[in-house]
């Protein structure tokens, strides 16, 4: 078996630069078996080389496999904005959904109830499938976890200066959902969003850090 | 018009080297280490630890399959290559060999006269 603390520094090297769990745990298996081998042969488990080393040619050759680990500014500057965008989309496709669902079972007064549960579930929903996207392809991509954060903060500055807002009903349809850039908003509606959408933000990073966090069996 | 890359001289060597040995039976991590000194004379001095993300490379870029194998009493992981590798076996080989035979003229004395640089 290779020494134990030698394989600590891989595995400590390995998560700071960003390696999924899965894919360390498979690389300290591998060199334990190695250790073993030369065990056998006699051989001294220097021949191993340097933890750092391996650590560091390990991630490059992991990044070099993915778009987001080759290009963490695109990934994880822009791709934040495009991921934010797309889920502000998808979320006001979902809320004409609502919108019409009410309306059809509830008629007119419950059109009100509809806006609420719409605008309500928008400051949870939102965020949170924003985050969980930018965290699972930064998991992909072999990347440390402080490009994760800055993509979050790149939302987090970009969230409060967009809007939820409803467009006029007409006798037949409910009114429709749509997303606009408010960039004169008071402090107060911009610090609150801010905080919210940074809340969302740290509860996503950190289930993501206890599941990243996962005991290593080798 | 667009211009051919320049060749990678020592970059995409232990590619080569692996897939080459891998072509000619499947090998666990160790023995590619031991196959590679072997044939090489000893010449490649590495962190054996290394072996792995070239291999987990190649295996990612779909030139191996790893397949895990009980050998005696411990489990180990195998490779193989692809028929994709196979391929970019012969077209890396194929531009090794390019890679040499210019050097060497190089290194020989060029076509124009000049003498060698050895």
């Amino acid at each position: 078996m290779a020494n134990p603390v030698w394989l600590d520094q891989v595995r400590d090297a390995a998560e700071r630069l960003g390696l999924p769990p899965e894919y360390t745990e498979r690389l300290l298996e591998e060199l334990d078996d190695h250790a073993e081998e030369l065990d056998d042969a006699g051989e001294p488990h220097d021949r191993l080389g340097d933890a750092l080393t391996i650590a560091g040619e390990a991630a490059a050759g992991y990044r070099s496999g993915r778009f987001s680990g080759r290009h963490p500014l695109f990934a994880f500057v822009l791709g934040p904005i495009f991921v934010f965008m797309f889920v502000w989309s998808l979320y006001t496709a979902f809320g004409d959904i609502v919108l019409g669902t009410f309306l059809i079972v509830a008629g007119e007064p419950g059109l009100a109830w509809g806006m609420g549960t719409v605008a309500f579930l928008e400051g949870f929903l939102v965020p949170a499938v924003t985050f969980a996207a930018i965290e699972s392809y930064h998991r992909g991509s072999g990347r440390p976890r402080s490009w994760f954060y800055g993509g979050c903060l790149v939302v987090v500055c970009l969230a409060p200066f967009l809007v939820l807002e409803f467009g006029p009903a007409t006798s037949s349809s409910p009114p429709s959902v749509f997303v606009k850039l408010e960039l004169r908003r008071n402090g107060t509606e911009l610090s609150a969003q801010m905080l919210s959408f940074l809340a969302i933000g740290a509860a996503v990073a950190f289930r993501s850090r206890r599941a990243r966090a996962l005991p290593i069996t080798v | 018009m667009t211009r051919p890359a320049n060749p990678d001289f020592l970059n995409g060597v232990p590619e080569l080297l692996v897939l080459r040995l891998l072509a000619t039976r499947p090998m666990h991590g160790y023995e590619v280490v031991r196959a590679v000194k072997s044939a090489s004379g000893d010449q490649f001095d590495f962190g054996e630890g290394c072996i792995y993300p070239v291999l987990h490379r190649l295996e990612r870029s779909g030139w191996l399959t790893a397949d895990r194998e009980r050998v005696g009493n411990r489990t180990r992981i195998v490779y193989r290559p692809t028929p994709a590798g196979l391929t970019r076996l012969e077209d890396a080989t194929a531009a090794w060999l390019a890679v040499v035979r210019g050097v060497d003229r190089v290194l020989g004395g060029g076509s124009d006269g000049e003498p060698g640089l050895a």
